[in-house]
C-alpha cells in the first residue's frame, strides 16, 4: 500500500509538471488531416474493436479498441490518450445486449510518461450513456509499455499502427455525404456520387497506410468475461467525458 | 529539498483532486458522472449506414445497442432499398444481422476469429466470431450491401441488384505490419 500511494504521488507529479510540454506538442500537431471537431477532442473518437482467441494461449481472448484516427507517420510516440475521457469496452454476456461487465480505462497526464490505470471486467454501477469510473486495479501502468494487472489481465496502451485497411479515398467519392466528418466542411452535393465503383487493383490504395491510432489491447481468461447461461458475448466500445 | 518535493507532492495531490488529472472517485464527494459520446461495436455500420446529414452518425454514437432497433435499423432501411437499391427481404436480413451493433464472439469456439462468423453459423470461415485484425470486414460488409452473399447463403432470394464494382475496395492488408505475440497491433509507423 505504501508502495502504490508513492506511486501515485508521482505519476501526480509527473502529470502536472508535463502539462506546458503537451499543450507545446499538440499544437505542432495540429497539421493532422481531421475535421475542425475531431482535431478538439480525437482522443474520444473510436476507430476499430477487435475481439479475437490469444495466439499464445487459447483459453485467453484479446480484445482492442482504437481511437485517435490519423496520427501522421512518426508522430505516434508523442500522441496521448485524453485524460477527461473514459475508455471503455462494455460487455454483454447475457444476450439482453446490455452490458454486464464493464472493462475501463483512465490516463492520468498529458506528458510521454502518460499513466494507465484499468478497472474491471467488473459489474458497472451504472450503465448506459452514463457511467462512472468503477473501482481501479492498483497496478499502475505507462504508456506504450505492456504492464499486468493484480488480476492477471495484459495490458497495453499507446500508439500503434492503424490495423485497419479500406480505400477510402474512393468510398468518399461514391457517398459524398460521409466525407463531412474527415474534411470538417459540409460537402457541396453529400447525395452526387463522384464515382459508381471502386478502383481497380493496382490503382486502389489503402487510405490508412502510414497513419497510427492509439490502441488500448487487453489479454485476459475467457473466463473473466464468459457468463453463466452462455458462451456468446456481445461487445462494444464507448467513449465518454 | 526532500522536504519542496513533499510540499509540492501535497499542493499537487490538492490540484489533481479538483481537476487538474481529471476526476476522481477516491477523491470525497459524488463521483463523477462521464456521458458518452462515441460507440462503437461492428465496424464500418454506422459509417456506412448512417448519413452525417440529419445527425444520424451523431445520434446512434450517442445511444446504446438496446436503441439500435428504433435507429439504426431505420439508417439500414433507407440506404438498403434506396441507396444500394436491394429488395426488402435482403434489407430484413441484413437488418437481423446487424441490430443491435455489438461484436459477437462465441468463447467456447476454438480456432481463428472471422467478422460474422457467429451471427452466419460459420459462413465466413469460423464459429468464434469477433474480429480479427486481418479480417477484410470492409469486402464482408460490401459483399452484403452490394453483392450476391445473403443470397448465397440461401437467406432471401437473388433480387438481381447485386452492383459488381461496389463488392470490394481491392485492398487488402498488405501494407500492414501485425505482430505474433502481445499486443499483436503493429508498431507505429
Amino acid at each position: 500500500m505504501k508502495v502504490r500511494r508513492k506511486t501515485v504521488l508521482w505519476s501526480i507529479i509527473a502529470v502536472c509538471v508535463a502539462v506546458p510540454t503537451a499543450i507545446h506538442l499538440k499544437a505542432r500537431a495540429s497539421d493532422h488531416a481531421d475535421t475542425p471537431a475531431i482535431a478538439a477532442t480525437p482522443g474520444v473518437d473510436l476507430t476499430d474493436v477487435y475481439c479475437f482467441p490469444s495466439p499464445s494461449n487459447p483459453s485467453n481472448v484479446v480484445l482492442v479498441m482504437n481511437v485517435h484516427p490519423l496520427i501522421p507517420s512518426g508522430q505516434g510516440p508523442s500522441t496521448v490518450f485524453d485524460p477527461k475521457v473514459l475508455y471503455q469496452i462494455k460487455i454483454d454476456n447475457v444476450g439482453d445486449f446490455k452490458e454486464h461487465l464493464t472493462l475501463q480505462a483512465r490516463f492520468f497526464g498529458t506528458g510521454a510518461n502518460q499513466q494507465v490505470q484499468i478497472a474491471g471486467p467488473e459489474v458497472p454501477t451504472r450503465t448506459g450513456i452514463q457511467t462512472v469510473w468503477e473501482k481501479p486495479d492498483p497496478v499502475i501502468g505507462t504508456i506504450n509499455i505492456p504492464f499486468t494487472t493484480s488480476t492477471g489481465i495484459k495490458v497495453f496502451a499507446g500508439a500503434r499502427e492503424d490495423p485497419f485497411f479500406f480505400d477510402l479515398e474512393q468510398f468518399f467519392k461514391i457517398l459524398p455525404d460521409r466525407a463531412t466528418p474527415l474534411t470538417g466542411t459540409v460537402v457541396a452535393n453529400p447525395d452526387q456520387p463522384q464515382a459508381t465503383s471502386f478502383r481497380p487493383v493496382g490503382q486502389a490504395q489503402d487510405f490508412l497506410k502510414g497513419y497510427n491510432v492509439l490502441s488500448i489491447v487487453f489479454e485476459m481468461p475467457k473466463s473473466l468475461i464468459q457468463g453463466a447461461s452462455t458462451s456468446k458475448i456481445g461487445i462494444w466500445a464507448t467513449t465518454s467525458k | 529539498m526532500k522536504y519542496r518535493l513533499a510540499a509540492i507532492g501535497v499542493a499537487l495531490t490538492a490540484a489533481v483532486l479538483t481537476g487538474c488529472g481529471g476526476s476522481n472517485n477516491n477523491g470525497g464527494g459524488s463521483p463523477h458522472v462521464y456521458t458518452q459520446i462515441d460507440r462503437l461495436g461492428r465496424p464500418a455500420v454506422n459509417e456506412v449506414f448512417a448519413t452525417v446529414a440529419d445527425n444520424r452518425h451523431q445520434i446512434n454514437d450517442t445511444d446504446n445497442p438496446t436503441d439500435d432497433s428504433g435507429q439504426l435499423a431505420n439508417d439500414i432501411q433507407m440506404f438498403m432499398t434506396t441507396t444500394a437499391g436491394r429488395s426488402q427481404k435482403i434489407t430484413d436480413v441484413t437488418k437481423a444481422v446487424l441490430v443491435p451493433d455489438v461484436l459477437v464472439a462465441d468463447l467456447s469456439q476454438s480456432g481463428p476469429a472471422t467478422y460474422l462468423g457467429v451471427e452466419t453459423g460459420g459462413a465466413t470461415g469460423g464459429k468464434f466470431g469477433g474480429r480479427a485484425l486481418t479480417d477484410d470486414i470492409i469486402d464482408t460488409s460490401l459483399g452484403v450491401i452490394f453483392g450476391n452473399t445473403i443470397p448465397a447463403l440461401g437467406l432471401a432470394p437473388d433480387d438481381g441488384k447485386e452492383i459488381a464494382g461496389l463488392t470490394t475496395d481491392n485492398v487488402g492488408d498488405g501494407d500492414k505490419h501485425f505482430l505474433a505475440a502481445f499486443p499483436y497491433v503493429g508498431p507505429p509507423q
